[in-house]
């Protein structure tokens, strides 16, 4: 839990630098659009609180997440040969944190999280429940499709507004 | 369940009700729901944060009735994490957490989850 906690601190103060770097010009790009009024770089104040209070909110979303990911493994079955029970999925949760180091990556960092997030599960859930990874690969992917889907949505309706934006500028050129 | 467990369980449910009061200020910047945004339709997990907001200031009718599946985990999830911790902390060992489902108990989860989203979306969540 303590790796977890340095590790996503790191990747919090990492990922908050990049946004105040690049959001707050490109935040203003975006502001007008529908949705993405809130877009934009975070005060020092929120980087403060964030980065203090940030141990309390990781422990409580890493027991949550890992009492989620459980059920879901729970509902495939995944569990059967398992002896580690509910702490082998906070173990691997856990760990998998180390993932979060891939927000040092500017604008794509986000997407190659999550991929790095899932494979990491996916192959810590294999070894420590004893399960096959197929079972593994679904139990990870039910929360990430029935929650994300709103982030998917989020990241193509960003995108398009982005493309969209550049067209624009780009017919504007001369 | 492990004594470790236990308590890190209750520790989170007493960390999570120690910073309810903090939670309207939160509310304000956390971001809507871009599937309902954009479909206008409920996405299965809409209202959770919002049963947790109603719980955080003790509006416990409200968050059961607008959104009673994720009223009850979270109010499972508090009371089981403050219950395993009580009785770690008197000598006692909680029960364990199951380490299979049966079949009905799998069909159970899963239908629940659905008539949640059937009644979030009938309601206009």
């Amino acid at each position: 839990m303590l790796f977890g906690i340095i590790v996503s601190w790191l990747s919090v103060l990492l990922s908050q630098v990049w946004n105040v770097l690049f959001m707050s010009s490109l935040g203003g790009l975006v502001r007008g659009l529908e949705g993405l009024e809130r877009f934009g770089a975070p005060s020092v104040v929120d980087l403060l609180v964030t980065l203090l209070v940030w141990p309390i909110i990781y422990v409580v979303m890493v027991f949550v997440g890992s009492a989620i990911l459980h059920l879901c493994l729970l509902i495939v079955s995944a569990t059967e040969k398992s002896e580690a029970g509910f702490e082998g999925t906070l173990k691997v949760y856990a760990y998998s944190t180390v993932a979060w180091l891939a927000a040092v990556i500017p604008f794509v960092g986000s997407l190659v999280l999550i991929v790095w997030s899932l494979v990491l599960e996916v192959i810590g859930f294999t070894a420590v429940h004893r399960t096959s990874q197929g079972r593994a690969l679904v139990a990870v992917l039910i929360p990430t499709i029935v929650c994300c889907l709103c982030g998917i949505l989020g990241i193509a309706v960003f995108s398009a507004a982005l493309f969209g934006f550049v067209q624009e500028l780009g017919g504007k050129l001369p | 369940m492990s004594r470790q467990l236990a308590l890190l369980w209750g520790g989170v449910s007493a960390a999570l009700i120690g910073l309810s009061p903090w939670a309207p200020a939160v509310s304000g910047s956390l971001w809507p729901c871009t599937f309902k945004n954009l479909t206008g339709i409920a996405c299965p997990t809409c209202g959770t944060t919002r049963a947790a907001l109603a719980l955080a200031r003790l509006d416990v009718a409200t968050a059961f009735v607008h959104y009673p599946l994720p009223a009850l985990v979270w109010t499972l999830f508090l009371g089981g994490g403050l219950f395993a911790a009580a009785l770690t902390l008197f000598g006692r060992t909680p029960p364990s957490l199951p380490e299979r489902l049966p079949v009905w108990a799998r069909a159970g989860v899963v239908s629940m989850l659905l008539l949640n989203w059937a009644y979030s979306i009938a309601t206009g969540v």
